[in-house]
């Protein structure tokens, strides 16, 4: 196994609203490896971009908090970080991609200027401005940016939204970091274009080793790019394993339910009459969390146990990379 | 086939250049307002206007191919004044605007940025400025200041920032909400650099909209005061001749009243429709319209 990078334990995340405290984020724990991809998937406000908000520590504080937890950056507690030690983390040793390319990046600079930035407030030292430059140029034709010398003087407005994600990801790449936080980075951008960016992020990876937290709802997306997979569900991880044994093997109904909503062109595997399998109801409401398990009332194996009499259950290894929680994992009902 | 986006890319500010231009009219306020600053200039060189203390002809002489717009009771000509008047309006407009602006700036940043208590406290204080009537305000602190240029553009630097304030409160709550904020955290940004360096240029276009605004505001104030007798003293400016005009119009000598009337209706004019031009050009909402 490769040198693990980050190591996130039981994160709790709080969010304090006029309504009440809401646990964004309920004791996560995930690690990183160097040159490894793992991706976390889960529905709108399933805490994954909280998630990796609070590993930046870029959580607006008030009204969030992480009021628990460790994120161990190679062996360093981030969670203790004063915002100026975090600053030097930032964009230098952990770097982040948003969703939204069309609006991540300044109006007002072109993206050269844009790139630099993040040279000069990290690697500046002993670099000359034409140095800075020609390394904001090397950047962008590292992420495949056709006449680089010409498109680093360009705004941000004459480059398409494929174009936008590449420069992005330079800015992110650009002080080469160990990690690289990517929160949705595909999901504004069309499906030839996806793929584009999917494979320039694995490329990137194995030349750069850095390691790669993928946030997505998209399992396609998982399924080509990451190594393990989280799952999650209203804050709580309720199954993590390997990509290739939680798309064989998925023992939470949750992520069964997950995986058999996606479309399929085999029209046998769907249900009757060829209709689209779903997951019954609605994510509960944070505020209003039902007790025991989360996924109880959407679930087609809950028990009368799953409604809070043995509280709620416990991610709890079933193999070696494998681990789920839920009280009736699907995979061993169906193996009996 | 690429040639159209591999042009030389537009500066901002370029761009906007170029839609001004294109605007006849607003290009005609700017020319006008650069005249009126070379004439500015010139006048505190003492090439415009320099002999304004002379007598030069009778009293009250009507307007002639010598005097334009004639001469006042000690003989003085009135075209002369004009000029002077010209020097004192361009001063007290660019030195107040230099005054208010970075006040409002500085102070609309702060609140919303930061918010919380530092907002509360910056809205009151504005809402309370602006709930003073603004002559009273003028006169007040031009009294405070004893009478004068000085206390002119005092007067009117402290009491213009308020509206800027208040567009760039709302411009900067606006923008620091948006993913480019919050992508600049992500590299390293600190607070200072994600406000000064990331948000501020982006509503910038506010501030020279307002500059003009606040011009044309400060030299009708300017104006009021000197015709109150609290303003410019011991120099000729449009507020004072308009002063002694009133006396004047009784024995129909309505010349230096038409003169210092007509050059402020000429800049104020100017910078009016320059200021909405630069709305146009500026406002990325209005573009293409």
């Amino acid at each position: 196994m490769s040198e693990k990078v980050l190591e996130v334990r039981n994160l709790v995340t709080k969010f304090n609203t006029d309504r009440g405290a809401v646990t964004a984020v309920n004791g996560v724990s995930f690690d990183v490896y160097k040159g490894k991809t793992i991706g976390i998937v889960g529905e709108s406000g399933s805490g994954k971009s909280v998630t990796a908000l609070s590993i930046m520590k870029l959580i607006p504080t008030p009204p969030g908090e992480i009021t628990d937890g460790k994120i161990l950056f190679k062996g360093q507690d981030l969670a203790t970080y004063s915002d100026s030690q975090m600053r030097r983390i930032r964009g230098n040793k952990i770097s982040m991609i948003f969703q939204e390319p069309m609006t991540s990046l300044n109006p007002v600079y072109t993206v050269g200027n844009q790139i630099e930035e993040v040279i000069k407030l990290h690697q500046a030292h002993g670099l000359s401005k034409k140095d800075i430059k020609d390394k904001a140029v090397e950047m962008l034709r590292l992420v495949g940016i056709p006449s680089p010398e010409k498109r680093v003087n360009e705004y941000p407005h004459q480059l398409s939204g494929g174009m936008r994600q590449r420069v992005m990801i330079g800015m992110a790449l650009a002080c080469e970091p160990d990690i690289l936080i990517a929160d949705e980075p595909t999901t504004a951008l069309d499906v030839t274009i996806q793929a584009q960016i999917l494979d320039l992020m694995k490329k990137l990876q194995d030349e750069l080793g850095m390691g790669i937290i993928l946030i997505t709802h998209d399992l396609g997306v998982i399924a080509e790019t990451a190594h393990e997979v989280v799952v999650m569900y209203c804050g709580k991880i309720v199954e993590s394993a390997t990509v290739k044994t939680l798309f064989n093997n998925p023992q939470h109904p949750y992520t069964k339910g997950l995986l058999e909503s996606i479309p399929s062109f085999d029209s046998t595997k769907s249900g009757e009459k060829g209709r689209l399998t779903t997951i019954e109801g609605m994510v509960p409401s944070l505020f209003n969390l039902p007790k025991g398990c989360n996924f109880q009332d959407r679930c087609f194996n809950v028990k009368d146990d799953c409604r809070g009499i043995k509280g709620p259950p416990q991610l709890e290894k079933i193999e070696a990379n494998h681990a789920v929680s839920c009280f009736y994992p699907v995979g061993k009902e169906s193996s009996i | 086939m690429f040639e159209s986006t591999l042009e030389k890319p537009k500066s901002l500010w370029l761009d906007a250049f170029g839609r001004l231009a294109k605007d006849k009219v607003a290009l005609l306020s700017l020319l006008i307002i650069v005249a009126y600053f070379i004439a500015a200039i010139l006048a505190a060189l003492g090439i415009l206007g320099g002999t304004w203390e002379q007598e030069v002809g009778p009293s009250y002489h009507p307007p002639s191919r010598e005097f334009w717009f004639g001469t006042d009771i000690f003989g003085r000509d009135v075209l002369q004044k004009v000029f002077q008047g010209i020097k004192v309006a361009v001063s007290v407009g660019f030195v107040s605007a230099m005054i208010s602006i970075p006040i409002g700036i500085f102070l609309g940043a702060l609140a919303g940025y930061f918010g919380g208590i530092i907002d509360e406290i910056i809205v009151w204080f504005y809402t309370t400025v602006s709930s003073i009537p603004r002559i009273m305000l003028l006169m007040g602190i031009s009294l405070i200041m004893g009478k004068g240029l000085f206390a002119v553009y005092w007067a009117l630097g402290l009491t213009t920032w308020v509206t800027l304030c208040r567009l760039i409160r709302g411009e900067v709550i606006k923008h620091k909400e948006r993913e480019y904020v919050q992508a600049a955290g992500a590299i390293g940004g600190g607070h200072l650099r994600k406000l000064f360096r990331h948000i501020l240029p982006n509503v910038m276009h506010i501030v020279i909209i307002q500059f003009s605004l606040q011009f044309q505001l400060a030299i009708k104030s300017e104006v009021i005061l000197s015709y109150l007798g609290i303003g410019v003293q011991g120099m000729p400016s449009w507020g004072t001749m308009i002063d002694d005009a009133k006396l004047e119009l009784a024995r129909g000598v309505w010349w230096q009243l038409a003169g210092a009337t007509l050059f402020m209706f000429g800049i104020v004019l100017a910078f009016n429709i320059l200021g909405d031009a630069l709305r146009d050009a500026l406002d990325p909402k209005l573009k293409g319209k």
